[in-house]
């Protein structure tokens, strides 16, 4: 009896495991693609996804929509550590090479003659962003650049017309300070490094010594350093900017939907988000300029998981060809979540539709050639999250100077550094 | 075997499932690099040096002492004072009493967001009566906060110490009424002490539980913030695991985090014991 009671306890504890496994390698199973985003983002990979079915009566997919970054990753950790990961993941070109590092990515590459994927077609941007170790690992679905989102309405109020490219940081200043009235603040901008990078490169700056080995951040640079100061002093000294307390009662989206903030600086990504708000008047503008113009790229891609079934990795290529490819982008081009990676998709009617806002879609465009990414290596995730607690600080406390802040940085995320470059 | 020995196997099957066998991978896996991706490598004790020299990780230690240290007393004098008020037959203690329960049943994550509307340091109802706006973003705010939070959901001891109370004999309170006592008297000298033995037990139950509860607040309301203020160990764990990929070293941290907690329960479970001998 205590034999059979040991046999049937050994059986429930390997039974989960065994059918884990069993459903991971079901050739009939459907692919799973996991993307992450808002529902009003998802919405368009919904309508992609079953276009694609359409097309290809052969695969089915599973689309698996998480609405947090955070969670997004969870999700992939634990699927990696179970075994059974999703074929196809969507993810940002800041977080995957700790992916690529610990060799959960199938390079893209060795699927492109396939599918007939003719690089020269895509912006070369995003492409190089995802190329490590000399292959391109997963592929680029859009390009986007961080913009000005304003409230056309309160620049009308306030009798100030449209920003032009080329504007400066004074006018850029200006302007926060004449719409910054009552519970109005002219302008949000977060604690995070992706922010603050474009102002240290336009001010002739650089955020690390080495964009492909970096051992430090340079913000004690004098550039990167007066570009830091500028906007902390916006924050701090001019109250253009709303402040902590006000975040964290109400996100700067939703202060800028609901009218209590002149500007804000995004990618693409709110643009899905600020179309659904009846009533609301909003365009784009691009970022001011110290000495040089310059962007930050925001850019996703999609990525095939390692270790797969032949086949299966075979059709997930197939699906991410179509993905990228001139149908799916153009599907999530008129959704208003992406800024094509496909050039011709980026100049055609389905990215620049004039019927819906922004008004000058043609201001995500303009800024590509000074796109410039942060680099690629496995812990920046966690150099920004550390980052951004610093830049808080820096942001919000008055005590708290620019120059600890630059010190402090460097204590706390040269390790960072120096684990990524041991791999 | 007796009948009753056997009707325990499916419970213990299940507690050898679910909680000895994850267990005992984690510990395996404390001592190896692991991402989740890639197959664990050996590394002996390389986490544990990495362990003592990780200052994020005391930091989240500290704060979680100081949530101990807060929510600990807070959630047994809620429990006890509503036990004592509520003890009597009366109509109203009778309704009174599932309101002190419901809480503890709202699921987490509900919980979490209505105190995340309580707390809004503009527009929750908190900053609006009593004008407190740093609840979430001042270190302090957050903190005392996410105790108070916790406060509240104490069914469970709540429950104990009402039966407790029950369980003393009313000739008790009778006497002690013909000797003159007074309320403050009776509750200082005879209620508490009779129920010191449970109420020990309480404290050390809530101790191992206030270990574990403040994730959920901790990732929904504050995110770990202001200042790292509210990031506890089980927040660091959960972000070094499945954030960073370092499901070996977070499996380090949780190991030892056991160890320490079952060391300090260990040291308050001799100190009780002394004291109920003592009384």
């Amino acid at each position: 009896m205590r034999k059979l009671l040991s046999v049937g306890v050994a059986a429930m504890l390997v039974a989960p495991l065994a059918c884990a496994r069993e459903a991971g390698g079901d050739p009939q199973r459907p692919l799973r693609v996991q993307v992450s985003g808002e529902p009003e983002e998802t919405k368009v990979y919904r309508t992609m996804v079953a276009a694609f079915e359409k097309d290809n009566q052969d695969i089915d997919i599973d689309l698996i929509e998480v609405p947090e970054k955070d969670e997004h990753l969870a999700k992939l950790t634990t699927a990696f550590a179970g075994e059974d990961p999703p074929e196809v993941f969507l993810v940002n070109f800041r977080e995957y090479a700790q992916f690529v590092v610990r060799g959960a990515i199938e390079p893209y590459e060795g699927f492109l003659e396939a599918n007939e994927v003719d690089l020269a077609n895509y912006f070369p941007q995003p492409l190089e962003a995802f190329t490590f170790d000399g292959r391109l690992q997963c592929m680029p679905q859009n390009i986007s650049s961080l913009v000005v989102y304003f409230n056309e309405k309160l620049f009308r109020q306030a009798g100030i017309p449209r920003p032009r490219a080329g504007w400066t940081w004074d006018q850029f200043a200006d302007v926060a300070r004449a719409l910054t009235k009552g519970d109005v603040d002219g302008l949000g901008i977060e604690p995070s490094i992706i922010r603050l990078a474009p102002f240290i490169w336009s001010n002739g700056g650089d955020i690390v010594d080495d964009l492909e080995a970096p051992t430090r951040f340079t913000f004690d640079d004098p550039a990167a350093r007066e570009a830091i100061e500028f906007i902390v002093s916006l924050v701090r000294d001019e109250g253009v900017v709303p402040t902590e307390e006000e975040v964290a009662a109400q996100d700067l989206e939703t202060r800028f939907v609901t009218g209590k903030l002149g500007m804000f600086l995004s990618s693409r990504r709110d643009t899905p988000v600020l179309r659904e708000v009846l009533g609301l008047e909003w365009d784009v503008a691009p970022l001011p300029v110290a000495e040089e113009p310059a962007g930050l790229l925001h850019s996703d891609a999609y990525c095939l998981s390692a270790g797969g079934d032949p086949d299966r990795l075979d059709a997930a290529a197939r699906f991410i060809a179509f993905a990228t490819g001139q149908q799916g982008q153009t599907i999530t081009a008129l959704g208003g979540r992406t800024v094509p990676s496909l050039k011709s998709v980026a100049r055609s009617g389905a990215f620049l539709d004039p019927t819906q806002p922004p008004a000058h879609p043609e201001v995500f465009l303009q800024g590509i050639p000074f796109i410039r990414r942060t680099p690629v290596i496995s812990t920046w995730p966690e150099i920004e999250d550390v980052a951004e607690e610093i830049l808080t600080r820096a942001f919000y406390e008055d005590d708290y100077s620019v120059d600890r802040a630059i010190e402090e940085l460097e204590a706390a995320t040269t390790p960072l550094f120096e684990e990524a470059a041991g791999r | 075997m007796n009948r009753t020995g056997f009707l325990a196997w499916p419970f213990l099957a299940g507690v050898a499932a679910l909680v000895a066998v994850p267990a005992l991978a984690a510990a395996t896996l404390a001592f190896t690099e692991f991402s989740g991706v890639q197959p664990p490598r050996f590394t002996g004790l390389d986490n544990f040096s990495r362990l003592v020299a990780d200052n994020a990780l005391w930091r989240s230690f500290g704060n979680t002492v100081i949530y101990i240290a807060i929510a600990v007393p807070l959630r047994l004098a809620a429990a006890v004072g509503a036990a004592l008020l509520l003890n009597r037959h009366r109509a109203a203690s009778t309704a009174a009493r599932p309101l002190v329960y419901l809480p503890t049943v709202v699921p987490d994550v509900a919980y979490a967001l209505l105190w995340l509307w309580l707390l809004n340091p503009l527009y929750g109802p908190l900053a609006a009566a009593f004008g407190f706006s740093g609840t979430l973003t001042d270190p302090w705010g957050a903190r005392v906060s996410l105790a108070v939070m916790g406060a509240f959901q104490i069914g469970e001891a709540f429950i104990v110490a009402l039966a407790v109370r029950r369980s003393i004999p009313r000739h008790v309170y009778e006497a002690a009424a013909v000797d003159g006592a007074g309320p403050w008297f009776t509750l200082s000298r005879l209620t508490l002490p009779l129920m010191a033995p449970v109420l020990a037990l309480l404290a050390l139950r809530d101790v191992i539980l206030s270990l574990q509860v403040n994730f959920v607040p901790a990732l929904l309301l504050t995110d770990g913030g202001p200042r790292y203020a509210t990031t506890y160990v089980p927040l660091y764990v959960y972000r070094t695991a499945f954030r960073y990929f370092r499901l070996g070293y977070a499996s380090t941290i949780a190991l030892t985090m056991f160890v320490i907690t079952a060391l300090v329960v260990y040291v308050q479970y001799r100190l009780a014991k002394r004291w109920r001998l003592a009384a």
